[in-house]
């Protein structure tokens, strides 16, 4: 099955079962990616990736098609992975306090070295590093990291997903350069 | 010389010129298969409201509150019905009397079945 964008869009807002599944096989893996590279967590990574398609099928009648679809999924499976994280810190902060929770242990337990599965170093222990060190990076920054080295985005695509100019890209990919060098020195020594 | 917080040129240097080869990771098998039953679920808890409200009632913490709700309530109203002392007792005359003289009213002497 080949479709235009418009075509697509087209036939997901009449529901149509075969452009969903079409759309799913197409950007999972898009959507995966970038989804793990800001929660750090193969499982959950799913989970939030599973969502993302539910709000693609739920609201994807609302779609204007101003932007390309896959900057759409890329907006959404942002938002979804950064509202995870909140929700994932809000827990471990107050996870002590409400003692009478049947998940407080989900929230603390995963505090695990994550291992990219993408990852080829020999040096694993330096991958560790560089993904605890991402993980301490500001928000914008983190974005633009993940999209442009583990996406592998133009500056102009990252842009357009983040709602920036190229220059705003360009700053935070270098402030994020930057802190991950300092970081990353740091665990050398 | 080199300052502490910069970073150390040599294994850094090297591990920066190898970052652009961090391959994507993918999507584990049947995927969809699993987002369908997700798809499912989300539906069918969108069309019961009632099924959700019950959901977050059986929760430990909203039941215990419920029930401690539910007795503090059942406390208060037994409370409010500890016998209080009447109009009568608080007089001790006839209760039709004291209700009488309370609002006023006056008791007639005359017998009406008396022709």
């Amino acid at each position: 099955m080949s479709l235009t964008e418009d075509q697509l869009i087209s036939a997901l807002q009449k529901g149509d079962e075969h452009a969903f599944k079409w759309l799913v096989d197409t950007y999972q893996h898009m959507v995966y990616n970038t989804i793990l590279g800001i929660v750090q967590h193969p499982q959950e990574a799913e989970d939030v990736a599973q969502e993302v398609f539910v709000q693609v099928y739920q609201s994807v009648a609302g779609f204007l098609g101003k932007s390309k679809l896959s900057t759409w999924l890329y907006r959404i499976a942002i938002t979804k992975a950064l509202d995870w994280e909140r929700h994932k810190k809000r827990k471990k902060r107050f996870g002590n306090l409400l003692f009478w929770s049947n998940n407080t242990t989900d929230a603390i337990e995963n505090c695990a070295d994550f291992e990219h599965p993408g990852w080829q170093l020999n040096n694993k222990e330096m991958g560790i590093a560089l993904f605890k060190a991402i993980q301490q990076l500001p928000v914008n920054q983190k974005i633009a990291f993940v999209l442009h080295y583990t996406e592998e985005l133009s500056y102009k695509d990252i842009a357009e997903i983040m709602t920036v100019n190229i220059a705003a890209v360009e700053g935070y990919l270098h402030r994020a350069k930057q802190q991950l060098k300092t970081a990353l020195s740091t665990y050398q020594q | 010389m080199t300052n502490k917080t910069q970073p150390s040129i040599g294994e850094t240097e090297i591990f920066w010129e190898t970052m652009p080869h961090i391959q994507r990771a993918t999507m584990p098998p049947y995927f969809y298969t699993r987002l369908q039953a997700k798809l499912a679920k989300s539906t069918q808890n969108q069309n019961s409201v009632t099924n959700q409200l019950w959901q977050q009632m059986i929760q430990p913490k909203i039941a215990a509150f419920v029930f401690a709700f539910f007795i503090t309530m059942q406390l208060l109203i037994f409370a409010n019905l500890q016998p209080t002392k009447t109009l009568s007792a608080k007089t001790n005359r006839p209760t039709l009397e004291a209700f009488a003289e309370e609002y006023n009213f006056t008791f007639s002497s005359y017998n009406y079945t008396k022709k």
